[in-house]
């Protein structure tokens, strides 16, 4: 009897070491849920390939979703119970999503400090939710001044290419006044449409949309009012097209604006259709500091992942210097990590000077865009900011009713 | 009392048995299995998130009328409900007209009249996201091919738009265009009921052409007037799509909806509960245009 139990107890414990072996030894499946375009998609899988090459213990799965549906579909899967293991971020959802629980704190023992300390101190303001890191960046973006140099010449305008010379407001109005004129354009400039392009021109001048501690809104001053004049001037001398024109980001392209800001990636577009005329780059206009904000692409890996040790290795070095540089080079993107060197296969002073712009960043507005509740309230910012551009309402008017819906929200 | 009330339910049960007609339930089964999962269990499900906080990766949380209260000092939704209730009366009506009118006429024997009749149909089989963006760029004021017809008439160019005062109606111009052609037909079909017969008799009574219209095709067509009318409607209020390619609902909140408002508070604050509070006005709006479109056209179709 106590034989037959001996046996019976060795075999059970022999099928448990030989089914615990197994699974060591299969590979841990990771699923990357990602929203790039097909071109990016490439860039993407062909990293994953080399990394599973060199880790035959880990497989990846690419998973693409359309820009536009990657927004709905993410919090779906992962309230559905079907998160996908690692996931692209872009900068305002960090913080909102590891406010949900859903992202795993990445510091060590899964990415070392220093790895941490390459980033730039905005893009670490970005990611930090109650002092655990979130995401790694695994691009750097922000706001570039794109101008047609044909239309440029002919104005007799030369546009700033040290930051010591960016335009100041009035320089500014008065080189798009002129080159509009000379371009025979309906708008000197295009200014972008999303708080993006728009919040800089509150922050350089001393204003901000948060208080120093976050809890309440700080945009309903005399230095925002005095931005936001300014704006309203620009849209209603007809010098800046309206925010709400949607059709004004092909105007630029197709030589019929000579100024538009935009950003640095669209030159992956625009070395491709631009072939009437030749462009260039120069900062954003300044006032008592430049005030632009840092954005970008973060992966981060989901909280309850069965494996997180995997994919935040995965991730870290999908978002080091030698891995992702081809990939920010093709995409004209700038390298998130402070002191990589990136070679572009084209503008390469161009690019030079996006970066300059944006180790001027603001590491306020940055952080201020990056806070869980932001979202909440920038369809209130948007159409404040459109209803006063066009003349629809007072700037005094429309900072009021931001800082209403601000000051709502964060109570 | 007990031994009766058995022997009633006994032998309803075995009557109900008797008389069932199995065959059509087995067939209709799996569409109810579907309806139920797919459409009234989310409905419901729908209807109690209106009363929770939901920020949809964490639980929802009983929150009671708080989401209906802060419709009430919402100044957005305000304004997206008195714009899905303009753009209800700026299309709907436009819609029946205008395809009554040209069912009317695509009705006769004139040359050409099925080619006209798909013309008239297209903008309807063309998808709406395409459709969008080629109006947005007819409504470019400064390049746009209206305003380039509007300055050739002399007329200074419109910021369609760029401007709240434009933007609306050039949205509900859009969407007419796009509609015409779905009442086109379905006036069709139901002028194609109506006997001949009418006609003739009328005509050898003495009656006019708007006189036939008025007292003949007009009373027959009651029931397809009111089902182009609550499907028109039911449509209208759900606009979207056409509002977040050409305008974004701006310029500010001047072609904000409901459903948009839905969409911003469901998938880019992810405000489920707060969405559902929304979506349940909207419903309410619907059901009560609906009952008193069939309670005033029903009514008098029955007659």
């Amino acid at each position: 009897m106590l034989r037959k139990f001996s046996v019976a107890l060795s075999t059970m414990l022999a099928l448990m070491l030989l089914i615990s072996f197994a699974a060591a030894a299969a590979p841990a499946e990771l699923r990357f849920l990602w929203w790039e375009s097909p071109q990016r998609v490439e860039s993407i899988q062909r990293l994953i390939d080399e990394y599973e090459k060199a880790h035959p213990d880990v497989s990846i799965k690419l998973e693409s979703i359309p820009w536009d549906e990657y927004w709905q579909k993410l919090p779906i899967l992962i309230a559905a119970g079907r998160a996908p293991d690692i996931m692209f971020m872009v900068s305002g959802n960090v913080q909102r999503y590891a406010e949900m629980n859903a992202l795993l704190d990445l510091r060590e023992p899964y990415v070392s400090q220093e790895v941490i300390d390459e980033m730039y101190e905005p893009h670490r303001a970005m990611v930090t939710y109650q002092g655990k890191i979130s995401a790694l960046p695994f691009t750097l973006t922000t706001v570039t001044p794109f101008y047609n140099k044909d239309h440029a010449a002919k104005a007799g305008i030369e546009p700033p290419m040290t930051p010591e010379n960016a335009w100041t407001w009035e320089e500014f109005k008065l080189a798009a006044a002129k080159m509009k004129q000379a371009a025979g354009s309906p708008y000197g400039v295009g200014l972008g449409t999303r708080d993006f392009w728009l919040l800089p021109f509150i922050y350089q001048n001393g204003g901000a949309v948060l208080n120093e501690a976050r809890t309440g809104s700080a945009i309903n001053s005399p230095e925002s009012e005095e931005a936001l004049a300014f704006l309203q001037e620009l849209v209603t001398e007809g010098i800046a097209a309206s925010p709400v024109d949607q059709s004004v980001g092909d105007l630029f392209p197709a030589g019929l604006m000579p100024m538009s800001f935009g950003g640095h990636w669209d030159m992956a577009r625009f070395e491709t259709v631009i072939t009437d005329f030749d462009y260039g780059v120069t900062f954003f206009p300044q006032r008592k500091t430049s005030g632009v904000g840092l954005g970008g692409d973060f992966l981060a890996v989901y909280s309850k992942t069965p494996y997180p040790k995997e994919a935040a290795e995965f991730v870290a070095w999908l978002t080091s210097a030698e891995a992702n540089g081809q990939y920010i080079a093709e995409n004209y993107y700038l390298s998130p990590r402070q002191g990589a060197k990136v070679t572009y296969p084209s503008r390469q002073e161009e690019m030079n000077l996006a970066q300059k712009q944006a180790e001027l960043a603001s590491v306020r507005l940055t952080a201020d865009r990056a806070i869980p509740a932001w979202d909440k309230f920038l369809q209130v910012i948007h159409s404040e900011f459109q209803m006063v551009m066009i003349g629809d309402k007072k700037p005094a008017d429309g900072l009021k009713a931001i800082e209403s819906a601000i000051n709502k929200t964060l109570q | 009392m007990a031994k009766v009330n058995r022997s009633l339910t006994g032998t309803m049960g075995r009557s109900w048995l008797k008389d069932a007609q199995f065959t059509p339930l087995a067939f209709l089964a799996p569409t109810i299995v579907l309806l139920v999962a797919f459409a009234f269990i989310p409905m419901i499900w729908g209807l109690a998130l209106a009363f929770t906080d939901y920020p949809i990766l964490l639980s929802p949380k009983f929150i009671g009328l708080d989401n209906f209260r802060r419709l009430k000092d919402d100044p957005v939704f305000w304004a997206s409900l008195r714009n899905t209730f303009s753009y209800i009366i700026g299309t709907v009506p436009p819609r029946i007209i205008l395809g009554f009118v040209v069912a009317l006429l695509l009705n006769q024997a004139i040359r050409g009249r099925n080619i006209l009749r798909a013309m008239f149909y297209f903008p309807v089989v063309a998808p709406l996201v395409s459709v969008s963006l080629l109006w947005q760029w007819m409504f470019n004021t400064h390049f746009g091919v209206i305003n380039g017809i509007l300055r050739m008439l002399g007329r200074a160019p419109v910021p369609w738009l760029t401007s709240s005062k434009y933007a609306l109606p050039a949205v509900m111009i859009m969407s007419v265009w796009k509609t015409v052609g779905w009442n086109m037909v379905i006036f069709l079909a139901g002028l194609q009921g109506i006997s001949p017969s009418y006609y003739e008799a009328a005509e050898i009574d003495g009656a006019n052409r708007w006189q036939c219209v008025r007292h003949i095709t007009l009373p027959l067509l009651r029931p397809i007037i009111l089902l182009a009318l609550v499907i028109s409607t039911i449509n209208s209020s759900k606009v979207f799509e056409q509002v977040y390619i050409m305008t974004g609902g701006g310029p500010g909140y001047s072609t904000m909806t409901l459903v948009q408002q839905v969409y911003h508070s469901a998938f880019q604050s992810y405000e489920m509960g707060y969405a559902s509070a929304i979506s349940l006005v909207l419903f309410a709006i619907v059901m009560i245009l609906s009952v008193i479109q069939f309670k005033y056209l029903g009514a008098r179709t029955d007659e």
